[in-house]
């Protein structure tokens, strides 16, 4: 990468975009088969034990440590870093489904639960319903 | 025209209110900007600046829509105009299956043997909409993933901004970004530019000031801590500039000199790319925002 300013992107030359590849220019495309995301409810755990996991991460400054993660960060994405997940359209939908019921039981509107936390307190309880992730990638066939 | 992505790998850096900042900055100095976030999740630009009212609506039509070529409407009727006069097409929940989307929409121009790129829509689109002739400036907001969000803002732009956490941390993602984007230059057959790094939270810390010197691109503003007042901005759906002109009662100096920071720093923005802004405010000053 340069300094300044990079090439004009609106330049005339029509031809110099949009005609010449046929790369994949693409985020890692071979997971789609055994995604996850979709179990780790299976057990209604309560909202109380999800917030009790969660303020761990990545805490070191102690003066902070008294106040959960949601009300000390600045912003939702404070601290975390986006992955990519590939889903198949079944399991699409599933976290704002169950920000619809958070929603409900707190009697909140659902704008006001970000979709970034219902989704890492779904990985984070996952490794505590470890065998039913394991049946449901049997079902998949995923361990053949 | 000036255009620019913005872009950080860490969340929580202040990339979204720097890009907000900056637009209405621009702005203010008579320039006519436009904002095209393009963030899947939620806590996005759209929601800062209060459009996101309709971002799960099935009705509307969305930028997806356009990416593939399957407009329901009007460029135009996307955009909306917020505080200053920022224009700004607001994120949809949909932008979240926009791989999906493109994806598709490739495999059917290979069966119809056309070359169709994935990577290259948002800048069509902006061109038949004449974007380039009807702004002076054009911000791309993207998420950090890679994937088609980020490389559709890459190319549309060519330039990026940087804000950047002074840490280890914030210094590895720039070099994490410099091989993206010599991936993305071949691929694309662009050649992509970095108009600044910004440092944002800037404690002035040793190893903080280690990792300034570390930075190989120009340096034009260092942000400090901010907390209150980007915290005030996210309660109140606004820019830092609204938010001491309505919401603070009493001016604080060094929230007014942060003002004055993103105002010089659009300056040098717009500079770089030889765009002059017609009437720029004195920084940081509040008196030409009556209105």
């Amino acid at each position: 990468m340069k300094t300044g300013t990079g090439n004009d992107p609106f330049a005339d030359d029509e031809e110099s975009d949009g005609e010449q590849m046929n790369e994949r220019d693409r985020a890692p495309e071979e997971a789609s088969e055994e995604d996850t995301a979709d179990t780790v409810l299976s057990e209604g755990k309560s909202e109380s034990e999800l917030s009790a996991e969660t303020p761990e991460e990545g805490v070191t400054d102690d003066s902070t440590e008294k106040y959960p993660y949601a009300i000390r960060r600045d912003s939702v994405k404070e601290g975390r870093k986006s992955v990519m997940f590939e889903l198949r359209d079944e399991y699409r939908g599933v976290d704002e489904d169950i920000r619809e019921v958070l929603a409900e039981r707190w009697e909140k509107a659902e704008r006001d639960i970000a979709i970034t936390d219902v989704r890492e307190a779904m990985v984070a309880i996952s490794d505590r319903h470890i065998d039913e992730i394991a049946a449901v990638m049997e079902e998949w066939g995923c361990d053949a | 025209m000036l255009a620019y992505s913005t872009y950080s790998e860490a969340g929580g850096v202040g990339k979204t209110t720097t890009a907000a900042n900056l637009a209405v900055a621009h702005s203010r100095a008579g320039l006519s900007p436009l904002i095209v976030p393009l963030d899947p999740q939620d806590g996005d630009l759209s929601r800062l600046l209060g459009v996101d009212n309709q971002r799960d609506s099935d009705e509307v039509d969305t930028l997806t829509h356009h990416l593939v070529e399957r407009p329901k409407g009007p460029f135009d009727d996307l955009v909306r105009t917020v505080e200053y006069g920022v224009d700004i097409v607001p994120e949809h929940n949909n932008l979240s299956k926009l791989d999906g989307f493109l994806r598709r929409r490739e495999r059917d121009a290979e069966e119809f043997g056309e070359a169709w790129n994935s990577n290259v829509q948002l800048q069509r689109v902006l061109r038949e909409a004449e974007v380039p002739d009807r702004y002076d400036v054009l911000i791309c907001d993207p998420p950090a993933t890679e994937g088609p969000h980020l490389y559709n803002a890459i190319n549309a732009t060519r330039s990026l901004v940087l804000p950047v956490e002074p840490s280890a941390k914030g210094a590895a993602s720039i070099r994490g970004l410099e091989n993206l984007v010599d991936g993305l230059e071949n691929r694309l057959e662009m050649e992509v530019g970095v108009l600044a790094a910004v440092p944002i939270r800037y404690k002035d810390t040793r190893d903080q000031r280690e990792m300034l010197e570390e930075i190989e691109y120009p340096v034009p503003e260092i942000f400090g801590e901010r907390a209150s007042l980007m915290e005030g901005c996210w309660k109140q759906q606004c820019s830092a500039f609204t938010y001491v002109r309505e919401h603070r009662n009493q001016l604080r100096d060094y929230e007014q000199e942060t003002l004055g920071q993103f105002d010089r720093l659009a300056r040098y923005l717009e500079a770089e790319a030889g765009v002059e802004a017609p009437h720029p405010p004195e920084p940081g000053s509040l008196e030409v925002l009556e209105a």
